[in-house]
């Protein structure tokens, strides 16, 4: 497949920026428009774009079709693992201040980020792996 | 005459949130491309987005995030509820259309009355087999 | 500063299974046999914890759990009272009995590749029906339903059948208008109260019943349930759905989702609208008292017709849910108390059913009702148990299936309703018709081509036996379980009087 040198430099430039600027929005999330979902959404059109451009070979090749399926589930596993922490430390499930060594304050944007990282790493492999499986042609 | 203007106008957000669904439900029920109907589909959870999020907005009211000299803040937790309800939304159509891609592998269309026939005939290919 | 199990019942029935799922796809990608047993150990747990939250509810009072301690009208909560630790502990003992059924015929049905991802999302499914149940908040009513619903489409569809893609897709389109008419229907009533807390928005609806975006509300939410739990007219999608997929899915299924869906309309039409709204404003439970006789008849008839066994048990189970919501809108103490017993024995019986169904399909690879002609001489402990749960469906004395009709008929005659009496009783003899079709065929034909004795594994036959037991004991030993709904019954018709 032949492709055009702009098309190519200027995915080159912007999927980096993408990826960033996803982070940024999901680091911001507890005080401004944003999170976990808007983050993993973003990080994952910059990843489709990239496919878009050189070929989803080329992007599996970086990572594989069962690390996605695995970081779905750790991303779940990330999000219940605060739950469990702040369970098995007294309080009730999701309770942030009970997580271990924060207080009501910095336990509800720490625990707060803690989940939104579960939520992006899900978003993000799921939104992939959708745009993967379901466009694919051999079924 | 008045009265019914001042209905319309006063209420133009559940009127135009109950004209999107009814079309959702309309295209829904009457295509029988089932591509069209999950876009009906579609129309019908969108228009309940618009609902929950006009019935969020407060007179005079700010967008819900914090800032200085804000007095009123608009309802945010429908927008929280419809965040969670778009991704609803988007699980049920990737469902659908991974089912109408299987469905397209088996029977080679996606219209329902083609795949009414198919199961049709193949009954009654085996009724003449058997016989 | 240690872990309070006590407190954190309510949280454990649902995110124990959660995050089990999550576990499953993640060890199936490098062992999958190692799956099964987790599915298994999970289902166990579920059951356990739900048993200790019941035996909790029943000793110390109603139980309200809040998410991250928020407090009640800001927060999530779970509110846990008789009636839903009730339904929670059949759907978890279903589950968990069901569980050790799955992995024999899960190797035959679903494909290899597939196997780790359907027991996660098998268990993802119960997740959903549990959070049903177990929720106080009404939007997370939905957005379990939704999850509930979207793993059922895909467990449907998972065998690889032709049909089943059809069928699935029936089920999604409905399911999907179902469910945002339900969310509609929250939405209004949200807008008229300012609280989606089960609790708050009753105490809160109760002056505004006269409110028309009340009823509106109302309306939207009883349509969508009806159509998410295939009350007569509303039922097309549910005999493709049960009939076409694999039989440990459609075992499953027919045991607990519609159920679930009824759950929800008691829920909503005793806790949230409460008995006064019914008799002020809309007569929910008159409309849907004679939909459900309608639904009662209409799905035995259809059962009749039908020539594959699961297409004849889906039918009926259109009918079943009849049972359980004409008990529940009859406004009787006995009628509620049936209602809620059938939701229990239909559980047990159906699925029973339709494990039954599984072994014949495991052993034959056929559901037509005609290809069993004499099956008790090739398969005599499954004709048997058949033999029982068909007992059980029409309702013979000494099991469970005659003690949740009596209970009915006693509450339709002491409400003067004697159309229910009559409905319940010709639905009986119609599920002796449809169900004596059967078992002739299964005991008094002679089997064609050459007898043998097929295989009967134990680990099918332990599950379908434990069911079967239970039809008895639940036939013959029904009073603990009376006792306590009777009590369930009364907290429910005392609310809002």
């Amino acid at each position: 497949m032949k492709r055009h040198i702009v098309l190519v430099m200027a995915t080159r430039i912007m999927v980096p920026f993408i990826l960033i600027f996803s982070l940024y929005v999901l680091a911001h999330g507890e005080i401004s428009p944003g999170g976990g979902f808007q983050g993993g959404v973003i990080f994952a059109a910059g990843w489709i774009l990239y496919s878009m451009v050189f070929g989803k070979e080329e992007f599996y090749r970086r990572i594989s079709r069962n690390m996605l399926l695995a970081f779905t589930a750790i991303g779940v596993m990330i999000y219940t693992l605060v739950g469990y922490v702040s369970m098995f430390n007294g309080g009730t499930y999701l309770e942030y201040a009970k997580l271990p060594g924060l207080d009501m304050k910095t336990g509800n944007s720490i625990g707060l980020l803690l989940i939104e990282i579960g939520v992006f790493i899900t978003v993000f492999s799921v939104m992939l792996l959708l745009f993967f499986e379901v466009g694919k042609k051999d079924g | 005459m008045v009265d019914i203007i001042n209905f319309i106008v006063g209420k133009y957000n559940y009127i135009i949130a109950i004209i999107l669904m009814l079309i959702g439900l309309y295209t829904t029920i009457v295509n029988g491309n089932l591509f069209k109907k999950v876009v009906g589909l579609n129309i019908l959870s969108t228009s309940i987005i618009l609902f929950y999020i006009s019935i969020s907005k407060v007179k005079d009211g700010s967008a819900p995030i914090y800032s200085e000299n804000v007095i009123r803040y608009d309802n945010p937790l429908p927008h929280v509820l419809m965040l969670t309800a778009i991704v609803v939304g988007v699980a049920v159509t990737a469902v659908a259309l991974s089912i109408i891609i299987k469905i397209n592998e088996f029977y080679g269309t996606v219209e329902e009355d083609e795949i009414v026939n198919y199961n049709q005939r193949s009954v009654k290919d085996r009724e003449e087999n058997e016989f | 500063m240690s872990f309070n199990y006590n407190l954190n019942l309510p949280a454990l029935v649902i995110v124990v299974p959660l995050v089990s799922s999550m576990i499953m796809v993640l060890v199936g990608i490098f062992n999958r046999k190692l799956v099964s047993y987790i599915f298994q150990l999970v289902a166990i747990l579920t059951a356990i914890f739900s048993y200790h939250l019941i035996l909790k509810v029943y000793n110390e009072g109603a139980i309200r759990y809040f998410f991250g301690n928020w407090a009640a009208p800001i927060g999530i909560e779970y509110h846990v009272d008789m009636f839903n630790a009730f339904c929670i502990l059949v759907l978890s003992l279903i589950f968990a009995v069901m569980s050790f059924y799955f992995p024999k015929v899960v190797i035959k049905e679903i494909p290899k590749e597939k196997s780790h991802i359907f027991y996660a999302v098998t268990t993802l499914f119960m997740t959903g029906l549990l959070g049903i149940t177990i929720t106080g908040d009404l939007f997370n009513i939905y957005v379990f339903m939704e999850i509930a619903s979207i793993t059922a489409y895909a467990l449907i569809a998972i065998g690889g059948k032709k049909e089943s893609y059809v069928s699935s897709f029936n089920y999604l389109v409905l399911g999907t208008i179902g469910a945002s008419f339900v969310v509609l229907g929250i939405g209004y009533l949200y807008m008229a109260t300012g609280t989606l807390n089960l609790l708050d928005m009753q105490q809160r609806l109760v002056p505004m019943y006269d409110s028309k975006i009340v009823m509106v509300g109302a309306a939207f939410i009883f349509v969508g349930l009806s159509m998410k739990m295939a009350l007569f007219p509303l039922h097309s999608w549910l005999p493709g759905a049960y009939a076409d997929s694999p039989s440990p899915v459609s075992a499953l299924m027919s045991a607990t989702s519609t159920k679930v869906m009824a759950y929800v309309m008691v829920r909503f039409m005793y806790s949230v609208f409460t008995t006064s709204f019914d008799i002020k404003v809309l007569p929910v439970m008159d409309i849907l008292f004679y939909m459900s006789i309608a639904a009662v008849i209409s799905g035995s008839f259809l059962a009749i017709g039908q020539d594959n066994i699961k297409k004849m048990l889906a039918y009926s189970s259109v009918g079943q849910i009849g049972y359980i919501v004409m008990g529940a809108t009859m406004q009787s103490s006995a009628g509620m108390i049936g209602g809620l017993y059938h939701f229990m024995t239909h559980a047990i019986l159906k699925g029973g059913l339709f494990l039954v169904v599984g072994v014949i399909f495991y052993n034959m690879t056929t559901v037509k009702i005609v290809d069993l002609k004499g099956l008790y001489k090739k398969m005599p402990f499954t004709s048997f148990a058949f033999l029982i749960f068909a007992l059980g469906m029409i309702g013979i004395p000494t099991t469970a299936g005659f003690i949740s009709k009596w209970y009915l008929v006693k509450g339709a005659l002491e409400t003067g309703k004697i159309v229910g009496a009559v409905g319940i009783l010709l639905s009986s003899l119609l599920t002796a018709i449809y169900f004596w079709r059967v078992v002739d065929n299964i005991f008094f034909y002679k089997p064609e081509g050459n007898i043998e004795r097929l295989k009967e594994p134990l680990s099918l036959m332990i599950p379908t036996y434990a069911l079967a037991f239970a039809t008895f004991i639940f036939g013959v030993y029904p009073y603990q379980v009376i006792d306590y709904l009777e009590k369930v019954a009364k907290i429910l018709m005392e609310i809002g009087k």
